[in-house]
């Protein structure tokens, strides 16, 4: 008997449907969609996009007169556009539309152009729809340009333009950005740039109410006008940088550390040693900063999503991972006081951070105390939260005589009688067992690692 | 010889905003998008051609004997 489960996102498209079985994700192509698929089979596009690591690969596990089962390559964890910094987006941009000119090039078209459809898979933007070509028709528009501007052109162009913490809008509406809105916000220094004027501020217009007469059949649009249209963005999205990116935010980054390299040391070889013990597929860094730490695991081959609340951080990690060529090492934006919440339809869409655990396992590393004390969260609840997300834990106390604690204390109220390290091992002893711990050499910090009970 | 198809691709585009069928899809375009599509493709498509012409003369000039119409058009 089949213990097929749908996953929950994929309902829009009728060429068919993801879902989960024998722990594999697949995809079932409809009877409907088997001409566009054996298409992009047979046109030399599926091998041209594979070679090029744009497309996800697949092998065919069934296939009928009216359907055809495909198991694509397993992505290890699934990130949200909102999630990624401003390089992520900008490559997943050009991703898109490099596959948007081969398709072209081979008599087919991106029916799709979601940023949600990509996906960070050894390291690379690759696309995961495998159902999101469709035949090329002669004169048709790009049906999916529309959606193209709102899901990457004009969050990219506010990123660059305002601010780069406005990728962040994407969590705001699963459409993307909202082109009224996005030429509403930007600059009229950058509203003059003829591809924000024309991408952004004209489609804005025309699509507005009173827009452009919507009772009226499509107009024709060439494949050459497509693909310069492609390529006309492309040159747009490749020349854009996010706002406020100098290099002094990036020396400050690398040239502060409050451990000394005794105690750095001493870290690394007890996560090393947690990573030996665990032995995790997956492992999520919780405030990651630099990544220092994420790449001991990442370096091991094993699944690393570091993440952290700074962009400029995920960024910084970003680029050093693309430059290394780092295949395991995936930077996200996330915020451990407001994490990503499920969004879209049914509030089942795009699932929260949540669901998308647990990892074998956290480091939660020099973070309790801005959970605990910048946060106000009790102990308790950070134990609760994180026996949701991990099976096995490496966390770091930082106790209240800390320099970064005091620091934190000079100019407020000490309002945390409880917090001190009898207190964090009473709340963590209800949902995790404790393995091994370890003081940190030159400090009052300690290392613990932890293991989810009945995990 | 390059772009002769292009030239009439070009043509063509600028030529023949002739109506269609709408598009059998699932997701809801805007007319606007269709249109800005239609205008700027046709802009875009010209100075993609004219871009291409722009380079073919300069390997001519420049380069005489120097790379070929057909390697020029693959690029």
């Amino acid at each position: 008997m089949s213990n097929e489960t749908r996953i929950k996102s994929s309902f829009r498209d009728p060429s068919g449907y993801v879902f989960r079985e024998d722990g594999r994700v697949r995809r079932r192509l409809a009877s409907a969609y088997l001409p566009h698929y054996r298409k992009l089979m047979g046109s030399g596009l599926y091998v041209k996009l594979t070679e090029k690591g744009l497309l996800v690969s697949h092998k065919e596990l069934e296939s009928g007169d009216s359907f055809v089962v495909i198991e694509p390559e397993q992505v290890p964890f699934i990130s949200h556009p909102y999630e990624w910094c401003f390089s992520m987006l900008k490559d997943a941009a050009l991703a898109t539309l490099r596959v948007q000119e081969l398709a072209l090039e081979h008599g087919m078209v991106l029916k799709d152009a979601s940023a949600y459809n990509i996906q960070f898979l050894h390291g690379k933007p690759v696309l995961i729809d495998t159902a999101s070509f469709e035949t090329y028709v002669e004169g048709e528009p790009w049906i999916a340009y529309g959606q193209f501007c709102q899901q990457f052109y004009a969050p990219l162009v506010l990123a660059a333009s305002v601010d780069a913490r406005l990728g962040r809008l994407c969590l705001l509406d699963t459409a993307g950005v909202a082109l009224d809105l996005a030429a509403a916000l930007l600059p009229l220094k950058a509203k003059v740039n003829p591809a924000v004027l024309l991408h952004i501020v004209t489609q804005a217009k025309l699509s507005s109410p009173g827009g452009a007469d919507g009772r009226k059949a499509p107009p024709r649009v060439d494949k050459l006008a497509l693909t310069a249209i492609a390529a006309n963005l492309r040159e747009a999205i490749s020349g854009l940088k996010a706002a406020g990116d100098e290099k002094s935010r990036w020396a400050d980054y690398y040239t502060t550390c409050t451990y000394s390299d005794e105690a750095t040391a001493a870290k690394t070889a007890f996560i090393e040693s947690c990573l030996d013990r665990a032995a995790p597929a997956l492992v999520l860094d919780l405030g990651a900063n630099t990544g220092r730490f994420s790449k001991l695991s990442a370096a091991r081959a094993i699944e690393t999503v570091a993440m952290d609340i700074d962009c400029w951080c995920v960024e910084g990690m970003y680029r050093q991972a693309r430059e290394e060529g780092s295949r395991h090492l995936l930077p996200l934006v996330q915020d451990a006081m407001n994490p990503s919440p499920a969004i879209g339809w049914a509030l089942s869409e795009r699932e929260s951070l949540f669901e998308r655990g647990p990892a074998d396992l956290v480091f939660a590393l020099a973070l309790i105390h801005h959970l605990a004390i910048a946060g106000n969260v009790p102990l308790p609840e950070i134990a609760a939260v994180f026996a949701r997300l991990a099976r096995h834990l490496v966390i770091e106390f930082v106790p209240k005589g800390d320099e970064q604690v005091q620091s934190m204390l000079r100019l407020r109220k000490d309002i945390f009688p409880a917090y001190d390290s009898e207190a964090f091992l009473a709340a963590f002893a209800r949902h995790f067992e404790l393995v091994e711990r370890a003081p940190l050499p030159g400090s009052e910090r300690e290392l613990f690692l932890m293991r989810l009970k009945g995990g | 010889m390059i772009s002769r198809v292009s030239w009439c691709l070009f043509l063509a585009a600028a030529l023949s905003h002739l109506t269609l069928a709408p598009a059998q899809a699932y997701l809801d375009p805007s007319m606007g998008s269709f249109i800005v599509q239609a205008i700027a493709g046709t802009l875009l498509a010209g100075g993609l051609i004219l871009k291409r012409y722009w380079h073919w003369f300069k390997h001519k000039l420049l380069r005489p004997g120097g790379k070929g119409d057909q390697e020029l058009d693959e690029q």
